[in-house]
């Protein structure tokens, strides 16, 4: 489980004439989300989803508010240390090691979350498996080809056995066989109990994937509730056409009903 | 348990980045090929170029001439066939050949202007009290490598004739000779050490060649551990990882101290062995080679060694701090030459000869480090010195290591996506145009400017005095002016070009009046302090005034400065520093950079707060134009003191008054404070430039 309330994120942006302004780029988000939960962030470029999905893996620290997550056992985390332990992160951002072999790398790695050399070894071996990286797990990642640096990019974040998983549009500007890897990947998660918070622009996608889903426009939350509840709100047949009426709705100033 | 935890994660970071580092070619490179490779070919290279330039000198005969002789046979035994066989005899002169020529004065003349021959000779018959002699005049070209070494030769030559003739009147007076002719005999023995002397050899260059390399050997594991986790987009991959800002900071540091460490080793071995194969080559060529027992080194160069792993820390953690701000490999490497500069700028101090290693000297990074090297190869073991060195070293990098955990705790640093701060290094079509410069860019410039001031500066004032003077201050100009060209800036802003308001004139002249009372008194006060400075200055002004006329010197020492250093100090670096400072830590600071870049202690304070009142000014008002005019009239009193001195003290006595009384130096504060305030009042109260948060 994964629970923020009212997170705030203040910024100061550079503007013409050395003005610098100051601006919530996530601006009082509470969310949750339960163990064995896909839940989805929605919103437009520049609403806050990146800002706020890196404050909740801790990457960055919020002006207001707290991220607390439970572990496997159920102990509550506050602690940044201990709540990136338990956190598997993935984004267009976190790029590999390249010099390295995934093999290499995943150890080191290993060894920084703290792992004996034969657990990180025990470790590898159960994720080589898992995810059928034999054929090239011993490559140099930079001769890797998209695909195959994206399933070893998911290898990375299952290392370390989190409890929660934060996905920042992780299938962007991939193709239908990569992207699926990674949404059979999340599935099977839910399926064995974890936390799944992930971002996407892709909608077909959310509305087969996501639980649950959670509307950001301007850093604050304008709807959340299941993909039924937000149709059924809306009035529309597809999540498509419900982003963009709620986005039009909040445009207008008006709130739903 | 916590520490252990701790450590194992510092190892675990620290394993990860050297295997990185090691993979990267540019690492390698720097590490291995400049020792292994760089090192011996210039070693090569420079032994290859001395038996070139010994063998072109071996190879060389020299031309010379003996004009027509005026000389009269006879005179005091003079034989002008036994001088003509005495100079072409090359018989005793095993290494070079003098050829001999006879041409009459006129065309020896003109031959030696066209080349022809490298020197000739001139025999004049003198009469003095004491009878008539035998005056040689060696005419030679002193520009002219061969021309003077055969000047040389023949006045080696005349020196035996003249012992040769003095023997022989001697012996026809009947004298002893050898006692009259060589009545003392003067040698010198030098008592230092061999080791010693190869040592001082040693301590010219090592430390200079130390620091630079170390600094290579850590630039590129810095920049690739900082800017390249930027550039290859991991450094977020980094930040999901459970560990602390400190322990990711320090498995960094110590991976790029390794690499820095390493590499200065191998350079350090590579120049010994080098060193070792030149001497065997130098031993062999030379008789009288210097006899060292290597053994003697060993502890100097274990502190050499300990210095280099404290220097390698130190400069690790500065690089790493400065390739931090860097968003790739590219922004990186415009970083390196202004840290090259500065870096190698200050371990140039051990070339200064005599420099007096103190305790105060021991504790400024990079210039120690050159400073104990140089020492400890002539063998002067100073311990307490040794350890402030290390000490302030590790320290130094300890605050640097601070400063970065801080640096990776700035967000904006690490996501944020601002340009580069040193336009000067970036291509100029990348560069937006408006603006003022960046501080780094002011930074550059007014380090570029002092460098030209003590280089070129202080050579054209002693080779043109009033005039050098001049071409000093347009280069001064001419270097803020180039770099807003290059950068693109808006000259209105960056240069203060603001049209100022009457009423602001009138407080321009009332409070540079009051503010030169009060530096009078200062100066009064501190010359007392340090009478040999304020002596060194004047003694200057005497001396490049000489000979001037009143108004070019006026225009020289008053208008050029005030148009020049105004543009540089109070308009470039002054503008730069608002921006990016707090208002009054921008007037103070430039204020202090103009004293001290009048490089001498006493005008450090008095122009210092002239310097402060300027900015000042250009900040209440934006115009410079009310400086120049405040610069001109303050360097004006000083060319009327030195050229009408009675004048001056009849109009105003109390400029002139060594030790003023207490109620006049009561009344001059008054004056000055009065006149100060009422000319700084008179501004309008709201600031032109405005206040950038």
């Amino acid at each position: 489980m994964i629970k923020a309330e009212n997170l705030v994120k203040t910024f100061t942006r550079t503007e013409k004439k050395n003005k610098r302004t100051e601006f919530n780029a996530v601006d009082g988000i509470s969310i949750e989300a339960a163990d064995g939960e896909i839940l989805g962030v929605l919103g437009p470029n520049g609403a806050g989803k990146t800002t706020l999905l890196r404050m909740l893996g801790k990457l960055m620290s919020p002006t207001e508010g707290e991220v607390l997550i439970t572990d496997e056992t159920g102990r509550k985390l506050t602690k940044e240390i201990e709540i990136k332990r338990h956190i598997g992160y993935l984004s267009g951002n976190t790029k590999l090691y390249k010099r390295f072999s995934a093999r290499e790398m995943l150890s080191l790695l290993g060894e920084i979350y703290g792992m004996t050399p034969q657990e990180a070894e025990g470790r590898i071996e159960e994720i080589v498996r898992i995810l059928d990286l034999g054929a090239f797990v011993d490559n140099r990642i930079e001769r890797l080809s998209t695909g195959q640096s994206q399933r070893v990019s998911i290898a990375r974040c299952l290392l370390h056995s989190p409890q929660v998983y934060i996905f920042d549009e992780p299938t962007l500007g991939l193709d239908i066989i990569s992207s699926r890897a990674i949404i059979d990947f999340m599935k099977q998660e839910k399926d064995q109990g974890k936390t799944v918070l992930y971002s996407t622009h892709y909608m077909e996608e959310a509305e087969f994937l996501c639980d649950r889903i959670v509307m950001i426009y301007q850093g604050q939350v304008i709807a959340k509730g299941t993909p039924e509840k937000l149709r059924a709100q809306t009035h529309t047949t597809n999540l498509r056409d419900t982003f963009l009426k709620l986005i039009e709705n909040e445009a207008q100033g008006g709130l739903l009903a | 348990m916590k520490t252990s935890v701790k450590m194992t994660k510092i190892k675990a970071i620290y394993k990860k980045e050297m295997m990185d580092l090691l993979r990267d070619k540019k690492t390698l490179v720097m590490m291995l090929v400049v020792p292994l490779v760089i090192y011996p070919l210039i070693m090569m290279g420079s032994l290859l170029m001395g038996s070139a330039i010994a063998g072109s000198l071996q190879s060389d005969e020299y031309q010379i001439a003996v004009a027509d002789d005026k000389a009269q046979e006879g005179v005091n035994g003079y034989d002008a066939a036994a001088l003509r066989a005495l100079l072409g005899d090359t018989e005793d002169s095993l290494e070079y050949h003098l050829k001999l020529e006879e041409i009459p004065e006129k065309s020896c003349k003109d031959a030696l202007a066209a080349e022809e021959i490298d020197a000739y000779i001139v025999v004049e018959a003198k009469d003095t009290e004491e009878g008539r002699k035998n005056v040689f005049t060696i005419y030679y070209l002193s520009s002219k490598t061969t021309s003077s070494t055969a000047a040389t030769m023949i006045e080696e030559k005349l020196e035996r004739y003249k012992e040769q003739v003095s023997r022989q009147l001697l012996s026809e007076l009947g004298l002893a000779s050898e006692l009259l002719l060589k009545p003392v005999e003067i040698s010198r023995s030098d008592s230092s050490a061999n080791e010693e002397r190869v040592g001082s050899m040693l301590g010219m260059i090592l430390p200079f060649l130390m620091i630079s390399s170390i600094l290579l050997g850590a630039f590129y594991p810095a920049v690739d551990t900082t800017a390249g986790e930027k550039e290859r987009g991991t450094l977020e991959t980094l930040l999901t990882l459970p560990v602390g800002n400190d322990e990711l900071i320090i498995g960094k540091f110590f991976a790029v101290s390794t690499v820095a460490v390493a590499s200065a080793v191998l350079n350090l071995v590579s120049m010994l062995f080098m060193s070792m194969y030149f001497y065997a080559v130098v031993q062999t060529d030379d008789a009288q080679a210097l006899q060292v027992e290597l053994a003697n080194f060993v502890p100097a160069l274990l502190i050499v060694v300990l210095c280099t792993v404290a220097f390698a820390l130190f400069i690790s953690a500065v690089t790493m701090c400065v390739t931090t701000f860097a968003k790739s490999f590219k922004e990186a490497n415009n970083y390196a030459t202004p840290l090259m500069l500065v870096v190698m700028f200050a371990s140039f101090v051990a070339f200064v000869p005599n420099m007096e290693f103190t305790g105060l000297l021991a504790a400024v990074p990079i210039v120690n480090i050159s400073l104990l090297i140089s020492d400890i190869l002539v063998f002067e073991y100073n311990f307490s010195i040794i350890m402030i060195v290390l000490v302030t070293n590790m320290v130094y990098a300890a605050l640097a290591i601070v400063l970065l955990i801080r640096l990776y705790n700035s967000e904006e640093l690490m996501f944020g996506e601002e340009g580069t701060s040193i336009q000067i290094f970036t291509g100029r079509g990348a560069l937006k145009k408006g603006g003022v410069p960046t501080l780094s860019d002011a930074v550059l410039v007014l380090a570029a400017s002092l460098l030209l001031l003590l280089y070129v500066g202080s050579v054209v004032q002693a080779r043109f005095l009033l005039w050098g003077l001049l071409m000093t201050q347009l280069l001064i100009l001419g270097v803020p002016l180039l770099a807003s060209w290059y950068t693109k800036k808006e000259l209105r802003e960056t240069f203060s070009l603001h049209a100022p308001k009457p009423v602001w004139v009138l407080g321009a002249v009332l409070s540079e009046m009051g503010c030169y009372l009060l530096i009078i008194l200062l100066s009064s006060l501190l010359g007392s302090l340090f009478e040999q400075d304020i002596q060194a200055v004047n003694d200057t002004m005497d001396y490049i005034l000489e000979g001037a006329g009143f108004v070019q010197a006026l225009l020289i020492i008053a208008l050029a400065p005030a148009v020049c250093e105004e543009a540089l100090f109070r308009g470039y670096f002054f503008s730069a520093a608002r921006k990016r400072l707090r208002p009054a830590a921008a007037i103070i600071i430039s204020g202090a950079v103009f004293g001290i870049y009048h490089l001498s202690l006493v005008k450090f304070f008095t122009t210092g707060l002239l310097g402060v009142l300027f900015c000042y000014v250009v900040y209440r008002t934006g115009s410079i134009f009310l400086t120049a005019l405040m610069h001109f009239l303050n360097n004006a009193v000083a060319v009327f003191v030195l050229f009408y001195p009675e004048k001056m003290e009849r109009l105003f006595p109390f400029l002139f008054h060594e030790n003023p009384g207490a109620a006049e130096v009561c009344g001059l504060v008054a004056a000055g404070v009065v006149c100060l305030g009422a000319g700084l009042w008179l501004f309008n109260p709201k600031p032109r430039t405005k206040h950038i948060n």
